[in-house]
């Protein structure tokens, strides 16, 4: 019982855990060994023991002028670029000591500074020390270069292999804004940011996750905004990850949210590059996984997960009623079902009588309780939403929407359901829809459900216990040390505003609070517009945290 | 830590609490839905309580073919007892549902009933979690439950019926229905006494003309429903000559309270008297004698009326002071005359104010017979001189009914309608 | 050692804007389900008087305890009357208190069991509300003051918006007239309704207990104010609605009289029949009390006990909170007699050892200096 307990606790909680020791033995044999030479032969042989006999590893030998020194090049087709290799490594070279006088100069002592400052014509060049480096950067693409008789290796960035286009990001559509999405190839991706963010603060620092996978993963953000304990934070667990493989963005979310077991997603993803770039221009620091183009938006807040990008480049008027229609879409998606069954089984007084008599003439006959006629309508929907997904795209939204109308129909006629539940199970579905953020519109499905089952046992009593159940949680939820419910709770009025309407850009001085940035100023406040009161207290604000900060 | 799995047990303990049965858990198709409740009393008895319901039966519209939109018949069901809830227990026993109070929009009070008093009535009101208080009161003559019966009427259900007379009646001052917590307000207030439309069942325009149909009908009154008109409210239509008539209901006249008893029934005119005092007779139609012409009269429609009640103290003796302006359109006249010069107008008005005055006075009569101040006088004496009040209020029905009150009424015919000169024929 | 002391014990702070809110749903909650019963019975139409008159108790005690406040920073009451009186005394004082906020939650319970069993779910068992709310409260306790704070800056949104609207749609139903004669109150019978705990908002006492950790202490007497003034002038504008709707006479007849009132109220036949949406949303403002008198007998109990934590706390005075409210009434009129009168004890608890400790304060200074 007692080891039950612990176990809940550990899992429960998120404590800093020691790493366990290593103990795969393939681990240990791959520390830098001592069994590696400078010499050539050994070095190949040893390297064809370790790499296998994979036909796509190529191992190029060729000497210089009159065989004074013999290099061996080692890189893996399909990764990299040959026309380079062959071009500006190998050519070079080759030529190189044939046709400058290199080619007396060079002896197996000085290969190494002449080829790699004198003679090779590639753009991106650097060394490693032994071979173990050495085959890791040739995994992810570059081409190593042996010299024999010298420790060093150099190393030539090679990268290149087929890659999908920048296209319009699947799952993020967008009326109005950019159309280019991330793709699943680091350096894109980081040039399609550098090309919107053209500040020399803007920095990309890598990691790497996973031991079989060595998945590159690049923090971004901008040195003189981003909160640098969050940002060493975000370090500190991206390091702390110990793991076979790291195959998408998604399980680095999983080990460093704060809050594994909760519903409600921390970590936001996007696919939209302008997303992106607005998350960083506002303080907030991106991980970039390669092979995906999903990233990750640290940190982030309950409300984040209600705006879309199109929500910015709209006019202030249409923004901030799509975005109301989002809050009021939100309500439905989870109380909906939960109050219709709260109400039709115990408040009826509340309903209008016509209403209350139409909605029992369509309920003479049905077989099923409410509250089960409710749960089985909700699952099939969501059965239905999950089988469109996968279905061909030419093909699934017509099934889902026909499939829906068509089965539900089917069902009233016979007699399974009423159709005040079909209404209103559909209108819940429409609801979740109108969710930007998949993540977030999936914890409310699955809220849906215990919300429903406590209206039906409790009435409304019980949707509301549920909901302040619901609102514990949230309120106490905190992403990266920002409460979760910011800024609609304990943040400036300002920000509070700014999550139910869209003011206009021109009003939009200061960065989110909460977020304690170095930089709170976002821009100069418009000349032209009045001071809003709140820009007043903010400025106000401002003067004394800087007080503050000369005094503490 | 250990918190998080002790929630969690306590969570699962409640949860257990709640799954031990849903208790106030009610399918909605179990219920019985009442949409009118007729209280009657039967002296006499030990278990003098009647209380019938009417029941909205929703009809079958799975499919949604037929289009039968709203069609609900409505059922009654009865029951007696010694006291309502018991009468209302009995009456459940003829039920295969739960009865359902809370859509209850009408309570019907039979005369017996009200005679007796209506103090077990308000409790039972008051008490019943389910029962709103912003339902209807309506009192009438001879059993209530006779109203529920009526079958000649406009809507389908006798329930939308009634609603539908009290709506209208919002425009009419010849009668006033209140809500359960207007009536009960008005009774608690002293100075005050409680009234309410009385809701009568007779056969089309006996109410209008009493002895009409009397010559016209061959046999007594024994039966409602069978052939005939339909119609219902204010106006009715002539039955089929000599034919049984079916009987239609009339929303008429108030019955006046004093305290929980009644005392008295007034019909719509003096109604309508006493809805002057207290402003409320916008939209009515007054009939005054021409000034010319004494036998021929003009009707007038009331626009606006606005009263002030004023107390006047004279040496310890109370005395009130009403002030009425008016303002009417002419609608009609009877004969021809040329009604568009300043001087027929203000002749007109001066008849006017006469007549209303007339009204007024004739109600206060009334009430003052009956010792019922339905106006409010000794509240609003409270509202200026609650010291002198607070002496009087002991026996205020019998100061009421000794009460000095001084009418003054101005009118002002502001519009002629659409015509200016009379549709005279020349010769 | 006691600063460290409150800072193991609670690390969250909140803005004093919270701090506001918090006691403004403190005060209305439950003030207006019970407290127009009693002084619509007491004062008639003048029943609004006292309530704005009990604003200015509140104010008092709310100076009272913001001067205890800035005396001693950083201190609860229940660490500062152990500085002033000695351990044991102190002790004794800080557990005086840390029943009243008991007694309190109490009554808050078993306010809220009555008036959901009598009115909307007449089957269920008591229980089965204090329970459920005292399960609640517990967990939002042990998820600390912030997280309260933080719910109870949406929940109070609900709260205030739903009176307003409820105010806003009874209008029609309104007759001014029913609020005369005015001002014909006597004093005593004013003074005397006034003084009742729950129209005095008494709990501006509780800022003794929040105030070390509120991020800006200096502005809680602006704040705590405001707080009163807006809550107690809610309550009266509520009286005055429902005496301007109902008059006089018949307010007293229900018995939750703001309940008739919200079922009146019939705005061209569509907007109406939406007491229990006023019942769901005054469940929320109900939850947030509570929770934060249960914090506070919490915070008590574990400073008085010298615990590090207040955890282990938490979950028994719940516990003994659901008894109490079950033990202390037998039925509801004993509960009505008892919230609506007052008594010296009580006088004392929110003025006098305030007051005390403030003279003990003073002479401590004046001892000091000379």
């Amino acid at each position: 019982m007692a080891n039950a307990f612990t176990f809940l606790k550990k899992i429960l909680i998120r404590k800093k855990q020691s790493l366990p020791p290593q103990t795969d033995k393939e681990e240990a044999a791959q520390k830098p060994e001592n069994d590696d030479t400078p010499v050539l032969s050994e070095r190949l042989a040893l390297i064809k023991k370790r790499l296998g006999e994979s036909n796509d590893v190529v191992i190029r030998e060729f000497n210089t002028s009159r065989d004074r020194v013999k290099l061996a090049l080692l890189f893996i087709d399909g990764l990299v670029d040959k026309k380079l290799i062959n071009d500006n490594i190998i050519q070079p070279i080759l030529s190189g000591t044939i046709a400058h006088d290199y080619a007396e100069k060079i002896t197996a002592d000085n290969a190494f500074e002449l080829i790699k400052k004198h003679v090779a014509t590639a753009s991106e060049l650097s060394q490693v020390s032994n071979l173990t480096q050495a085959i890791k950067m040739v995994l992810s693409g570059d081409t190593a270069l042996f010299i024999d008789g010298e420790q060093r290796i150099i190393i030539f960035g090679t990268r290149m292999w087929e890659k999908r286009s920048v296209d319009e990001p699947v799952t993020e559509a967008a009326v109005r804004g950019p159309r280019e999405g991330f793709t699943e190839t680091m350096r894109i991706n980081t040039s399609l940011l550098r090309r919107r963010i053209k500040n020399e603060n803007l920095r990309i620092e890598t990691m790497k996750a996973g031991r079989r996978t060595a998945t590159d993963i690049n923090l971004v953000y901008i040195n003189d905004i981003v909160n640098m304990d969050t940002l060493a934070e975000v370090r500190r667990r991206i390091a702390a990850i110990d793991t076979d493989a790291i195959l998408e963005s998604g399980y680095i979310e999983e080990y460093i949210e704060d809050v594994p077991f909760s519903i409600f997603p921390q970590i936001e993803h996007t696919e939209r590059v302008d997303k992106a770039a607005a998350a960083i221009l506002e303080g907030r620091i991106l991980v970039m996984t390669d092979n995906t183009p999903f990233m990750l938006i640290i940190p982030t807040s309950f409300f984040q997960f209600l705006q879309a990008s199109e929500d910015f480049y709209e006019r202030p008027f249409a923004a901030t009623f799509l975005r109301l229609l989002r809050l009021f879409a939100l309500n439905i998606a989870l109380i909906l079902p939960a109050s219709y069954v709260a109400v039709i089984n115990f408040h009826q007084e509340m309903l209008p009588t016509s209403l209350l008599l139409n909605i029992a003439a369509a309920r003479e006959g049905i077989p099923f309780p409410a509250l089960a006629e409710a749960l089985l309508m909700e699952s099939t929907f969501e059965v239905l939403r999950e089988a469109g997904v996968r279905l061909p795209k030419t093909v699934g939204q017509a099934v889902s929407i026909v499939g829906g109308l068509v089965i539900g129909d089917a069902a009233i006629r016979a007699g399974l359901v009423s159709p005040g539940m079909v209404i209103v199970v559909a209108a819940t579905a429409i609801s979740t829809f109108a969710i930007p953020a998949f993540n977030a519109s999936i914890s409310l499905r699955i809220l849906r459900f215990p919300l429903i089952i406590l209206g039906a046992v409790m009435g409304l009593y019980g949707v509301i216990f549920g909901l302040i159940i619901i609102l514990i949680h949230l309120a106490g939820l905190q992403s990266f040390g920002v409460p979760y419910l910011t800024p609609l709770v304990h943040g400036t009025a300002d920000d509070m505003v700014k999550t139910l309407i869209r003011p206009p850009w021109w009003l939009y001085t200061f960065r989110p609070r909460l977020l304690n940035l170095q930089q709170q100023r976002r821009q100069a406040m418009n000349i032209w517009a009045p001071t809003t009161p709140f820009e007043e207290r903010e400025l106000a604000h401002e003067q004394t945290s800087e007080q503050d900060a000369g005094e503490g | 830590m250990e918190k998080q799995i002790i929630l969690l047990c306590l969570l699962l303990l409640c949860l257990n609490l709640f799954a031990a049965g849903c208790w106030d858990h009610i399918e909605i198709e179990e219920l019985a839905l009442v949409r009118t409740i007729a209280i009657d009393y039967l002296p006499g008895r030990r278990a003098p309580y009647l209380v019938t319901f009417a029941i909205s039966l929703p009809s079958d519209v799975v499919g949604g073919e037929g289009g039968g939109g709203g069609a609900e018949p409505t059922q009654l069901f009865s029951g007696v007892g010694a006291t309502l809830n018991l009468a209302l227990r009995q009456a459940s026993l003829n039920l295969s549902r739960r009865v359902f109070l809370s859509h209850a929009e009408v309570i019907v009070i039979g005369e017996e009933m009200a005679k007796h008093g209506l103090a077990h009535v308000f409790d039972f009101i008051l008490r019943s979690p389910q029962i709103r208080l912003n339902s209807h009161l309506v009192f009438t003559k001879g059993l209530a439950q006779q109203i529920l019966t009526t079958t000649e009427r406009l809507e389908v259900g006798i329930t939308e019926e009634i609603i539908g007379m009290i709506e209208q009646s919002r425009y009419l001052p010849e009668t006033e229905p209140l809500p359960a917590y207007r009536f009960l307000q008005k009774v608690v207030t002293p100075g005050q006494e409680a009234y309410s439309a009385l809701l009568l069942k007779s056969p089309p325009l006996e109410e209008v003309i009493p002895g009409l149909e009397a010559e016209q009908k061959p046999g007594g009154e024994e039966e409602g429903g069978g052939g005939g008109s339909g119609g219902s409210g204010q106006e009715g239509e002539s039955s089929g000559g000599g034919e049984k008539a079916a009987e239609v209901l009339t929303m008429t006249g108030v019955a006046a309270f004093r305290d929980d008893k009644l005392a008295g029934l007034l019909d719509a005119t003096e109604t309508r008297g006493f809805q002057w005092f207290l402003g409320k007779t916008s939209r009515t139609y007054l009939a005054i004698p021409d000034p010319e012409q004494p036998e021929e009269s003009i009707t007038l429609l009331v626009s606006r009326v606005q009263a002030k009640i004023k107390p006047q103290i004279k040496n310890g003796q109370v005395s009130f002071s009403v002030e009425v302006i008016t303002e009417g359109d002419i609608r009609s006249q009877t004969a021809a005359s040329k009604l568009n010069t300043p001087e027929m107008i203000n002749k007109i008005n001066s008849a006017n104010a006469a007549v209303i005055k007339k009204e007024m006075e004739k109600s206060l009569r009334k009430m003052q017979q009956l010792q019922v101040d339905l106006v409010g006088f000794g509240t609003i004496l409270h509202r200026h001189e609650p010291k002198l009040f607070s002496r009087l209020q002991d026996n205020w029905s019998e100061q009421f009914s000794r009460l000095k009150v001084e009418i003054v009424v101005t009118s002002d015919v502001r519009r002629t309608g659409l015509q200016s000169n009379p549709a005279r024929p020349r010769p | 050692m006691s600063k460290r002391q409150s800072r193991m014990l609670e690390k969250g702070k909140i803005s004093p804007r919270q701090a506001g809110e918090l006691l403004v749903i403190a005060l209305n909650a439950t003030s207006i389900l019970l407290v127009p019963s009693f002084t619509v019975k007491q004062l008639g139409q003048n029943a609004w008087l006292a309530v704005l008159l009990g604003t200015l108790w509140g104010v008092v005690t709310l100076s009272l305890v913001y001067w205890l406040g800035r005396k001693h920073p950083g201190q609860t009451i229940f660490q500062y009357s152990q500085t002033l009186l000695g351990r044991w005394l102190g002790k004794a004082v800080g557990l005086v208190y840390i029943w009243n906020f008991l007694q309190v939650v109490a009554i808050v319970i078993r306010e809220f069991g009555d008036f959901m069993t009598t009115s909307f779910m007449p089957n269920t068992p008591l229980s089965v509300f204090s329970l459920s709310l005292v399960f609640l409260a517990v967990w939002s306790v042990y998820a600390g003051l912030e997280v309260i704070a933080r719910m109870n800056e949406f929940i109070i949104i609900l709260v205030i918006s739903s009176l307003y609207i409820i105010l806003l749609l009874s209008l029609g139903n309104w007759d001014l007239g029913n609020l005369q004669p005015l001002f014909t109150v006597q004093f005593l019978p004013l003074l005397k309704t006034s003084l009742v705990p729950e129209v005095w908002a008494v709990d501006t006492v509780s800022f003794a207990v929040i105030m070390p950790f509120l991020t800006r202490p200096k502005q809680a007497f602006a704040v705590g104010t405001a707080a009163t003034v807006f809550a107690n002038g809610l309550v009266a504008v509520g009286i005055l609605a429902l005496l301007a709707t109902f008059g006089p006479y018949f307010t007293v007849i229900p018995r939750f009289p703001i309940l008739t009132f919200v079922r009146a109220i019939n705005v061209a036949r569509i907007l109406s029949r939406f007491e229990v949406l006023v019942m769901v949303v005054w469940v929320a403002g109900v939850f947030i009390k509570t929770s934060y008198y249960l914090y506070c007998a919490s915070l008590g109990l574990a400073q008085i006990t010298d615990l590090r934590e207040i955890r282990p706390v938490v979950l028994p005075l719940g516990i003994i909170a659901i008894v109490r409210s079950f033990s202390m009434y037998k039925n509801i009129s004993e509960l009505e007699t008892a919230v609506s009168s007052t008594n010296p004890a009580i006088l004392s608890l929110y003025f006098g050892i305030p007051l005390m400790l403030l003279l003990v304060t003073w002479f401590r200074e004046k001892f000091a200096q000379g």
